[in-house]
């Protein structure tokens, strides 16, 4: 059997590397294409549904608060509300304790947020510590335009109940 | 790509099959060639230049494996020596015989002859081993057919020999029965203290039962010590392609 | 048996060997990472 082997060894030292060929395209080739195309996570469906509860829950109290007499622990609101500065609450994605932070930095109207530009958003959102990124994920330029504006049904159309 | 990793292995394994085929097609002709020549030539050395041989196998495809035909005329010996001259070709496989029984040949172990116990025997008949009276001690004057004995077991060591002892029945058999135990283990002794090895040796006693052929029971020259071969070498098999005879 | 299909044997033989390290080489690789 060794002078077969001898005689027609290139034939059987093909066999193995197509052996080992098959192998490597079956685990390490393959995998290339799996991995990349599957980039979109599936939390990713549910994230609109979910920023929209948030808000819902976060504006909660300041529904409530507004429809009883302005209570102790909310005196940022009663203040600024006199002297014009606007409810920054009603902006989904943003409750009382980000409000009074957007306060300290300055942040008390809606123009200005509608007037903010990406280096703007940068900069605030530097500042805003746990509640970093909310401003582009709840698209707050947008919902302020359209409070500044007053524009009640268009906002309602894109963003939902107030 | 969409392919099932089953089809990629089904696939390659078919791609060796066929290129070792055709690989085949282009390399066994000329060993087949090679094996034939050295084939015809150790047969006619072996002297047996008519015997024919065909390296051919399934549906008469080549074969490393030869078929030998054409030995009829010759004897055993000769037919034996052309298969192993054959077989031993570097290269060759299996040799057979075109008129074979099927059954692997035992030529390739022969069996010993008992020549140990025909030797020992032969010494014994005409000297024996004598013991004192009544007693199980070796006469001094047995000391050298001891080692003549020794000499002549000396080559069937493998081989498992009997050393019987034997009595007259005169006396109680109880007596003549260990009598003639102690006799051979006493012989068993003097063997080992001379070189052969205890596990080849196996002593008993029989008394008076079994006295030579021809004699009474009770004549004395019942008494001996005897050496029979009681297991040759063991075979080892052999296996199915070693070249023989048939 | 003939000489083709011993040699057939022989190649479909180094095929497994050659696919066996393929697998064992994976293997190893993927311990590595779930380590």
């Amino acid at each position: 059997m060794m002078e077969l082997v001898e005689a027609n060894w290139p034939v059987l030292l093909a066999a193995l590397l197509i052996g080992l060929l098959v192998a490597w395209w079956i685990y390490f080739g393959r995998r290339r294409t799996r991995v990349t195309g599957e980039r979109r996570d599936v939390l990713d469906e549910g994230a609109d549904p979910a920023a929209r509860n948030q808000a819902l829950i976060d504006s909660a109290p300041a529904a409530a608060s507004a429809a009883q007499p302005i209570s102790v622990p909310d005196p940022v609101s009663a203040s600024a509300l006199a002297e014009g500065v606007d409810d920054l609450t009603r902006i989904k994605g943003v409750g009382p304790k980000l409000r009074a932070l957007l306060a300290s930095l300055g942040v008390t109207r809606f123009e200005q947020i509608a007037g903010w530009g990406d280096a703007d958003i940068d900069r605030i959102d530097a500042q805003l510590g746990q509640f970093q990124g909310r401003i582009r994920r709840d698209n707050w330029i947008e919902q302020a335009k359209l409070l500044a504006a007053g524009d009640t049904a268009g906002y309602e159309s894109r963003f939902g109940k107030l | 790509m969409s392919v099932r990793p089953s089809l990629a292995i089904f696939a390659g394994a078919v791609l060796s099959a066929s290129l070792a085929a055709v690989s085949a097609t282009i390399t066994v002709p000329g060993l087949i060639a090679g094996l034939e020549q050295a084939a015809t030539r150790e047969a006619r050395r072996a002297g047996a230049p008519g015997l024919e041989v065909r390296f051919a196998g399934l549906g008469g495809l080549a074969s490393r494996h030869p078929t030998l035909s054409g030995g009829d005329a010759l004897d055993d010996e000769t037919r034996l020596a052309a298969a192993r001259a054959i077989g031993a070709i570097p290269g060759v496989g299996g040799v057979r015989w075109s008129d074979a029984a099927g059954s692997p040949g035992d030529t390739a172990v022969p069996i010993a002859p008992l020549h140990c116990q025909e030797d020992v025997n032969a010494l014994l008949r005409v000297r024996s081993i004598r013991f004192d009276e009544g007693r199980s001690r070796i006469d001094a004057a047995s000391r050298d057919l001891l080692d003549e004995v020794a000499a002549a077991l000396r080559p069937c060591l493998g081989s498992i020999i009997a050393i019987t002892g034997h009595t007259d029945s005169r006396g109680s058999e109880a007596a003549n029965l260990a009598l003639s135990r102690e006799r051979a283990d006493a012989v068993l002794a003097a063997l080992v203290a001379r070189g052969i090895p205890a596990d080849g040796l196996r002593a008993r006693g029989v008394g008076s039962a079994t006295p030579v052929d021809g004699l009474l029971p009770e004549d004395p020259a019942n008494r001996r010590i005897e050496f029979s071969v009681v297991a040759t070498m063991p075979l080892q098999p052999t296996p199915i392609d070693t070249p023989s005879a048939r | 048996m003939p000489a083709v299909f011993e040699l057939v044997i022989l190649a479909l033989a180094a095929y497994a060997v050659g696919f066996g390290i393929g697998w064992a080489a994976w293997r190893r690789s993927v311990r590595r990472k779930r380590r």
